[in-house]
């Protein structure tokens, strides 16, 4: 009964109930009730486990109200993964046949059936870039991801025409690349995503391919942690700062702009990539750099996770970092993450007076190179 | 409860602030000791008034009322042991007033400790009590425990630093402690009564602290000792010479070693014992101060002292100090950490008690605090699930607590009794002195509604 979670008790059993989390919780701070914060969730999970409660519906929404931040695992003196720990709840909730939410189950179907979470044709996926790309061979692999391919190729493009500049050589897979599965996982659906996981492993293997970049956020803390030890894995922006470094990339062109650069959870805490984009920033003419008052390690979560699930605090919690943002007079924020990149803009509509725009590193970079 | 109960609480604090859901009652079962119990429900209000109408609800219908804040407490002390109404001041958040001219902050009970503490410092001022739990734990928890912190040597505590009250009493009425003044002695002096009275005696709906102006220059540094005497012997030295440092904190061996395991930040894996220092005030008189403190020291033996030159290094000696507890907590599922207070002079006396204590019961401990006023935090690392071996550690529990009493020390500088303490409570104040105590609660709050179960045993 409840084995999933049982492997976990001893993980949970070192929470000393501190409360540390309370002050770094973006749900805690919306929710104000001790059930929607680390300590809080970890103790109903163990409440279980010892046999006093159900996964009621009380306990789902608190376990499902959770961002996957993982503020709380910086925070938290034992240094406890609470992320790991939600995880783990929500697939004992699968294994114990607990249905998903109608917004979380059709974006299961659409990734099972379509490839992609929005439901649009899977054969539309490569179609953003052109067929010589995915049929020449590289060491290089750039991972679309499923928000670039379908909603934010803009993004990639930008990058990608810096790199042929620079005259680096890549390939894709266009169709045959599957979802990384970050969005199955936060789900508790673990079986399926390991499925998807072993044809992007195969395929990478196929490929010949020795390293993998990405422009997706979610992608590279997924491609990471799944397949760090075999290749290795980058954010586009990693790749685009080492290119400046060796000054295989120069900039002639004014962003006079001043500018937060926005440290999103899955590139920042979880993938643990802070200063690549900071420094491609730093050397863009006329762009003054400034940093929000909670930064890197400590970044507050732009609420992007919750947009399917829940779109109320999703809303709620952009609200706050724009509001944040106009506090430090910026004009831009400056993101590398699509779910960032959406759930702001999002945000910044409901905030009288902001006149902040939202844009991802790479379209700045890409504006402000000098062209060859 | 009482369906009727719990729909005159709702008439007050509107639907969605009172809990009595089975999930939530258990959120609200616990605090950062071992000690649960689940509430009947939980009110959460946003007013002076409103906590006035809850307190006549429960008077009237002998219902006990736990007050709660972040719920960080170190010894019981928001834990309904009694099952009744957790009332939560977590909504009362506002900073109600900063006063530059008279130097004082009024503030609602719900403020964090750090958010004033932060909000002041934008005007060049300071609220020196800093618990370490102070970025969740609030202003009314802080008041009714008495907390302390890392300043505590040179700045005092909270009971230092509160000029004035408002309470709700058990009869619902809403009064006032204290003055806003420098000096007053009007009446009888409730406010120290109810500093540290953990929610026995009312509930606090408002806050006045005195506030200073802010050190403008601090000098941190590192002492590293091959024997733990000549560190506690600096300590006493370091006094004894007229200089009283803003912060003396120690570190032990096995603490030293736990922060290493974790942070790797390069601490001397052989040296028995750690002194954290910083002095700060004007730029002179700190560093004369600092250079003394140096001094003192080297001719006690110290292996090294490593001063900071910038902030970065300041900050490297402070993580260590803070890491303390993380790192203690890593080693072992289970974790417990205590309070023993003894005179300074008495330090290396209970810190041979504590090892002792160690080694006779099998178990481990690593000890760490606040050298320069005698606060130490033994923490006892262990799995709470070897029912044995907590047995054990309970005996080791009672043992340190009477090697305090016998060094005239008292049982806590900082955590409260709560329910941990409960049963020394007679040790130390003798059968006279606890009665007094009772006399005043029998006085204040004849049913016994603000949190029973809590001091008396």
């Amino acid at each position: 009964m409840n084995e999933i979670l049982k492997e976990i008790e001893e993980k949970m059993m070192r929470c000393i109930k501190c409360g540390e989390c309370q002050a770094v919780c973006p749900v805690f701070k919306e929710e104000q009730i001790e059930g929607y914060v680390a300590r809080g969730k970890i103790k109903l999970l163990r409440t279980i486990l010892n046999g006093q409660l159900d996964f009621t519906e009380a306990v789902r929404k608190r376990i499902d109200e959770c961002l996957n931040c993982n503020a709380c695992f910086v925070a938290c003196p034992p240094g406890i993964d609470v992320d790991e720990i939600i995880i783990t709840g929500r697939h004992q909730m699968r294994k114990n046949g607990i249905p998903l939410l109608d917004s979380l189950q059709a974006v299961k179907k659409n990734i099972l059936e379509k490839n992609n979470p929005f439901g649009l044709p899977a054969k539309e996926r490569e179609q953003w870039i052109s067929r010589d790309i995915i049929e020449r061979k590289s060491d290089n692999l750039f991972f679309a991801g499923c928000s670039i391919s379908y909603s934010q190729n803009k993004v990639a493009k930008a990058s990608l025409r810096v790199l042929n500049m620079a005259g680096i050589d890549y390939t894709t897979l266009g169709n045959d690349e599957m979802c990384c599965g970050d969005p199955l996982l936060r789900m508790g659906e673990i079986e399926e995503c390991e499925k998807l996981k072993e044809i992007n492993q195969r395929n990478f293997k196929d490929k010949g391919i020795k390293e993998i970049f990405t422009s997706c956020a979610g992608c590279v803390k997924s491609l990471k942690k799944d397949f760090g030890n075999e290749f290795e894995v980058y954010h586009t922006l990693e790749f685009l700062e080492k290119l400046a470094r060796e000054g295989k990339i120069e900039f002639d062109k004014e962003f006079k702009k001043k500018v937060a650069y926005f440290d999103g959870c899955d590139i920042g805490r979880h993938a643990g990539i802070f200063e690549a984009p900071r420094e491609l920033l730093r050397r863009v003419p006329g762009l003054e750099l400034v940093e929000f008052s909670k930064s890197r390690q400590d970044s507050e979560c732009c609420g992007g996770p919750f947009i399917a699930s829940f779109p109320d605090l999703a809303k709620s919690i952009a609200v706050k970092r724009i509001k944040g943002a106009m506090d430090l007079g910026v004009d831009t924020i400056a993101v590398a993450c699509p779910t960032c990149l959406l759930n702001l803009k999002e945000g910044a509509k409901f905030v009288d007076g902001s006149q902040i725009d939202i844009q991802d590193v790479s379209m700045i970079i890409q504006k402000c190179v000098k062209k060859k | 409860m009482d369906k009727e109960i719990i729909s005159k609480l709702k008439g007050i604090v509107r639907e969605n602030w009172v809990l009595d859901s089975y999930e939530d009652r258990i959120g609200y079962s616990y605090d950062a000791t071992m000690v649960e119990n689940l509430p009947d429900c939980i009110v959460f209000p946003q007013t002076a008034q409103q906590v006035s109408e809850i307190v006549k609800i429960a008077s009237a219908n002998n219902i006990p009322i736990f007050a709660r804040g972040a719920g960080s407490g170190l010894s019981g002390g928001s834990v309904p042991v009694k099952g009744g109404i957790v009332l939560v001041i977590t909504r009362m958040n506002k900073i109600l007033e900063i006063n530059g001219d008279d130097l004082y902050a009024v503030v609602e009970p719900g403020v964090v400790v750090a958010d004033l503490i932060n909000e002041v410092a934008k005007i060049g001022l300071l609220y020196p009590p800093d618990p370490s739990s102070m970025k969740v734990a609030t202003m009314g928890g802080s008041v009714a425990e008495n907390a302390g912190g890392l300043r505590g040597l040179k700045y005092g505590v909270t009971k230092d630093y509160v000029m004035s009250l408002d309470v709700v009493g058990a009869d619902g009425e809403i009064f006032k402690t204290g003055a806003v003044t420098v000096k007053s002695v009007s009446g009888y002096d409730l406010t120290r009564l109810f500093v540290g009275s953990e929610g026995t005696l009312g509930i606090i709906t408002k806050i006045t602290v005195k506030l200073i102006p802010l050190p403008e220059y601090k000098k941190s540094m590192m002492a590293t000792f091959k024997d733990i005497n000549m560190a506690a012997k600096t300590v006493a030295d370091i006094i004894k010479n007229g200089v009283i440092p803003a912060t003396l904190e120690i570190l032990d061996k096995i603490t030293i070693n736990a922060v290493e395991d974790y942070k790797k930040i390069g601490l001397p894996r052989d040296a028995e014992a750690i002194l954290l220092i910083e002095t700060d005030g004007v730029k002179e008189s700190a560093e004369k101060e600092a250079n003394k403190i140096i001094d003192i020291c080297k001719n006690n033996g110290a292996m090294d002292v490593a001063v900071a030159k910038d902030d970065v290094e300041r900050e490297k000696i402070w993580t260590a100090r803070r890491s303390a507890l993380p790192a203690l907590g890593r080693i072992k599922p289970t974790c417990i950490l205590e309070d023993a207070t003894v005179p300074r002079s008495k330090i290396p006396e209970m810190i041979r008690a504590i090892n002792e204590i160690s080694k006779k019961y099998n178990i481990m401990i690593g000890t760490f605090g606040h050298a320069g006023d005698g606060n130490l935090h033994p923490t006892i690392i262990t799995d709470e699930r070897n029912k044995e071996e907590m047995e054990r550690v309970e005996k080791a529990i009672d043992e340190i607590f009477k090697s305090a009493l016998e060094l005239n020390g008292t049982l806590t500088g900082e955590h409260g009794i709560g329910v941990t303490k409960m049963k020394y409570l007679k040790d130390e104040f003798g059968e006279a002195g606890v009665t007094a105590m009772k006399k005043i609660k029998q006085a204040l709050d004849p049913n016994n509604i603000f949190n029973p179960g809590k001091l008396f045993a």
